[in-house]
């Protein structure tokens, strides 16, 4: 019973990292109907810049976390710039920003593979891995509490941010139709950099706390195929949907890995997808896609 | 007159907003009806919802007495229904012809082994969309231009285009969105007289959603005219011109 | 030919063949994927499985490799191709790992991650390259059919396809079958190939490399992808001392050709008599334009100047000698950090490519520096003469 109590919050404290992740992702698909797989890459230089600014730099881990999320976000932003603007100013097929975001993710991987080199790096331990024991029936570790309440902190910020200031306003408009935010005097251009600067802060907390977890090298990206996954179990483009669909991912996944084995972990989100996809193709949370004829 | 198309009460409902409230009309078999009404009155989403493009929330449509409900769009397709676009759906990059040989294949059909060896029924049934496709471009004089992009075409022409390709579908029912817009009174002239004789020569049923309301008068059989979501008047166009609810929808209530 | 051309020979023919595949599925269909290499794996060891364990022959082991890797994109494309593509995408990020995951668990039957080694070399060039033409001619034939005009349709605006009796899905599905079945054949000509197949051979850099192959070659168009494979194939095989910027190299190109020319090298269009009259008026057109005179000039000038510098070992052999190596150092037939006396040849052309390339860039930038400076100087005189 205690072990199943555990996994659970295991399996949240996971599934909350995804969140992190899945929502940023989902943001920038409900903006711009695009699946950004370059993601990753901004949780991967999230992580880098926190290992560097501890390591090197000598910060503290607020410091660092600090750094880490302005600079993942003004990446997220550049790479928007660099290589989503030109082809979405000229055009409006989607496939090809979807292709230069695979593109994008496969350099910023490759960039720390020939520069820094691949090799797994431990964080410092800056984040607190003792034991920690919740009212008596479980056991689990303090990181994983951590990164619950970080994530859910930063959601509950997320939302706030969308429903109370003008630019999330704006945001949430732009997410029914671009075009008209724009005609309606939104400055487009501004508001697709935001949502990238949002986008990639919230990439580099789940960053931190992925590589605190695991170790961090070039690949930790491909972690977010996870967080893809969920936002399409939740329903793509849909903010709440990306929440539950990481949550049930973090768990089932966690609860595989507890109870089966660990080696299934990735073959239990990639049947999760497919379950999803044959019962309901929209996700939990989405609508059905209705196109303006 | 049997009815070709009928709408009993047709609903459609987007979250919490009605674009369609209990519509109901009906278009007789070979009639060349209009529907028209304001800009944002549901006209558009009655053609997607007898195309299927989306699901209607309550009522009944029937196609020559069938229910036709919950099909799917290449179903209502295999029906004989065809319909052109409000804002232009061509594929742009590929020919003139290729968009037209697109539609036309429907009813030429031939196997997949012979489609990859190019041997059997391909060359005859390959000759036989292209002639057709060919001749329904003569038809709307765009036989000189079948080469070209269909992107770089000027607008009515693309319409015009829209018109050919529909037509290939062989339809029984033809559903024309918008036909003449953006067009100049010369266009539009001449585009009357092709619909006119399209409408003969084909034998169909016409049902078309227009703004130009001098080419609605002047060639339609019967006019449906519906404002927020709903019928408000329906009859021969020269009640329809002075009905006094379609001229408080078009110019507004008067303060 | 040596024994290496030969090899090269028949790994482009089998790149040509996945590529191929991949081509009409997101070339031509619009779907981009990121795991047809697992298709490949399937077929691989499907063909070897058979051979090894069954006794099958070859030939129909190849081909039921292929139908292996078709049923199972096709099954897999029953769900995820209700909708638009970006589902599919998602999945085949997935997809490749999943793949993997039962190979390496599968024991019993896979020999799991050490690989499948004692493969009949089955492959020879011959083998490749027939296996190659046909399927490319089915290709092209499919392209130029009801087929090819569907998936185009279904591709360009699928609510308009549907309207036009489409059933879309079931038509990238369909699509989706006939690249898996691709790729399955392709996958079963490497493992005869390499004579040993392991799941790893078949991970997330060789489906990068296959979708880089045909965005490269240009989306939409077949002759496209072909010439894509030819040249990327190369490309690597030039840069192998350099491998690890492999992958960064497939990155930039995704990229780039999306900023830069989103149609790739052809664009929809096939090689043939038109495109060449097109490129041949296009080539017309830039030799008025002053920038890519400069850079012609700049090669023209840049082969005597980099034949100057060489060591007097190269320049011993004649200029008409040290051009025809560029061919040769291409198709990889020599290789690069050889000792000095063998590889003169090549280090000397190497030398060639880069200097060309050095005073052709430098003086493309200075062409293009001089029409700036004039239309700054039109725009001025225009000005003064308001």
């Amino acid at each position: 019973m205690s072990s199943l109590i555990q996994q659970v919050i295991n399996g949240l404290s996971l599934g909350s990292v995804y969140a992190l992740i899945a929502v940023g992702y989902s943001l920038v698909y409900s903006v711009l109907l695009f699946s950004n797989f370059a993601h990753g890459g901004f949780l991967v230089i999230g992580g880098y810049i926190c290992y560097y600014s501890l390591l090197k730099g000598g910060a503290n881990i607020w410091v660092a976390s600090l750094a880490a999320l302005l600079g993942a976000g003004i990446s997220a932003m550049a790479v928007e710039r660099m290589a989503y603007k030109p082809i979405r100013e000229r055009t409006p097929i989607t496939l090809y920003m979807l292709i230069a975001s695979m593109g994008m993710s496969i350099v910023i991987e490759n960039i720390f593979v020939v520069t820094i080199g691949g090799r797994f790096r431990a964080l410092p331990p800056v984040i607190p891995m003792q034991t920690v024991n919740v009212f008596g029936v479980a056991s689990t570790s303090a990181s994983d509490l951590l990164s619950l309440v970080t994530a859910v902190v930063f959601l509950v910020g997320l939302q706030l941010f969308l429903s109370k200031t003008k630019w999330g306003l704006a945001i949430r408009a732009a997410s029914y139709s671009l075009r008209t935010a724009g005609l309606m005097g939104v400055n487009v251009n501004l508001l697709i950099s935001l949502v990238f600067f949002v986008a990639g802060l919230l990439a580099a907390i789940g960053g931190i706390f992925l590589s605190a977890r695991y170790s961090l090298y070039p690949q930790l990206g491909v972690i977010t195929t996870k967080a893809f996954v969920a936002a399409v179990i939740g329903g793509l483009g849909s903010l709440p949907g990306a929440v539950v669909g990481s949550l049930i991912l973090g768990l089932a996944e966690m609860l595989a890995a507890g109870f089966l084995s660990s080696q299934f972990r990735d073959l239990i989100v990639f049947g999760l997808l497919i379950i999803t996809l044959i019962v309901r193709p929209t996700g939990l949370f989405g609508k059905s896609v209705g196109e303006k004829v | 007159m049997d009815a070709c198309l009928e709408l009993k009460g047709v609903n459609k409902s987007f979250g919490g907003i009605h674009a369609v409230r209990d519509m109901s009309f009906s278009v007789a078999e070979g009639e060349l009806a209009g529907l028209i009404g304001p800009n944002g009155a549901g006209k558009t989403t009655i053609f997607n919802l007898v195309t299927g493009v989306y699901d209607v929330t309550g009522g009944e449509m029937e196609y020559k007495g069938a229910n036709i409900n919950r099909l799917k769009t290449y179903q209502v397709v295999a029906l004989g229904i065809a319909r052109t676009f409000q804002n232009l759906r061509l594929f742009a990059a590929s020919s003139v012809l290729e968009n037209v040989m697109t539609a036309a294949q429907y009813h030429h059909r031939y196997s997949f082994f012979e489609a990859v060896s190019h041997l059997g029924r391909w060359r005859g049934t390959e000759r036989a969309i292209r002639d057709e496709s060919m001749g329904l471009l003569e038809r709307v004089g765009l036989a000189d231009r079948a080469g070209q992009p269909a992107g770089t075409l000027p607008y009515g022409l693309q319409r015009r285009l829209e018109i050919a390709r529909a037509l290939s579908l062989k339809p029984s029912l033809l559903l024309l969105d918008e036909p003449a817009a953006g067009m100049n009174a010369e266009e539009v002239s001449t585009l009357n007289d092709l619909i006119v004789k399209i409408h003969e020569d084909f034998k169909l049923t016409i049902l078309l959603i227009e703004h130009h309301m001098d080419m609605v008068m002047r060639i339609c059989h019967r006019v449906v005219c519906m404002n927020f979501g709903a019928l408000i008047a329906e009859g021969p166009p020269r009640d329809i011109q002075g009905h006094p609810e379609v001229l408080k929808a078009y110019l507004g209530e008067e303060e | 030919m040596g024994d290496y051309t030969i090899g090269i020979v028949t790994l482009l023919a089998i790149n040509c063949i996945a590529a191929m595949g991949v081509s009409l599925f997101t070339g031509f269909t619009g779907i981009f994927t990121l795991g047809h290499a697992g298709y490949m794996a399937i077929g691989a060891y499907t063909s070897t499985i058979l051979i090894i364990k069954l006794g099958v022959p070859w030939m129909p082991a190849i081909i039921a490799g292929g139908l292996a890797a078709m049923f199972f994109a096709y099954l897999i494309g029953l769900p995820t191709l209700k909708l638009v593509g970006d589902y599919y995408t998602i999945a085949s990020l997935g997809l490749g790992e999943a793949i993997r995951l039962v190979i390496e668990n599968w024991e019993s039957v896979t020999r799991g991650a050490r690989g499948y080694p004692g493969i009949p070399h089955y492959t020879t060039a011959p083998v490749a390259v027939g296996f190659m033409a046909v399927l490319a001619v089915g290709m092209f034939f499919l392209i130029n059919s009801n087929y090819g005009r569907a998936f185009k349709a279904c591709r360009d605006d699928y609510v308009a396809a549907s309207l036009l009796g489409f059933n879309t899905s079931r038509h990238r599905v369909f699509s989706l079958a006939i690249s898996g079945f691709y790729c399955g054949v392709s996958g079963s000509l490497l493992a005869g190939f390499m004579s040993f197949i392991q799941p790893v051979m078949f991970d997330m850099a060789k489906s990068t490399e296959l979708v880089s192959i045909v965005v490269f070659g240009g989306l939409g168009s077949m002759s496209g992808c072909l010439m894509g494979t030819l040249i990327l194939t190369l490309v690597t095989e030039m840069f192998r001392p350099i491998s690890q910027y492999r992958m960064l190299i497939y990155g930039l190109v995704l990229v780039l050709v999306m900023v830069l020319r989103p149609e790739g090298l052809m664009g929809a269009n096939e090689l043939g008599w038109d495109s060449l009259k097109r490129a041949l008026s296009r080539a017309k057109a830039l030799t008025r334009d002053t920038a890519a005179r400069f850079g012609l000039a700049g090669v023209l000038i840049g082969i005597p100047v980099s034949y100057c510098f060489q060591p007097s070992s190269v320049r011993a052999i004649s200029l008409a000698e040290y051009l025809s190596c560029i061919p040769s150092l291409m198709s990889g037939a020599v290789k690069f950090g050889a000792p000095l006396h063998k590889s003169v040849a090549p280090n000397a052309a190497l030398a060639v490519v880069i200097a060309c390339a050095i005073c052709a860039s430098f003086a493309w930038a200075l062409g293009g520096i001089i029409k700036l400076v004039k239309k700054i100087d039109d725009s001025r005189a225009a000005g003064r003469g308001m």
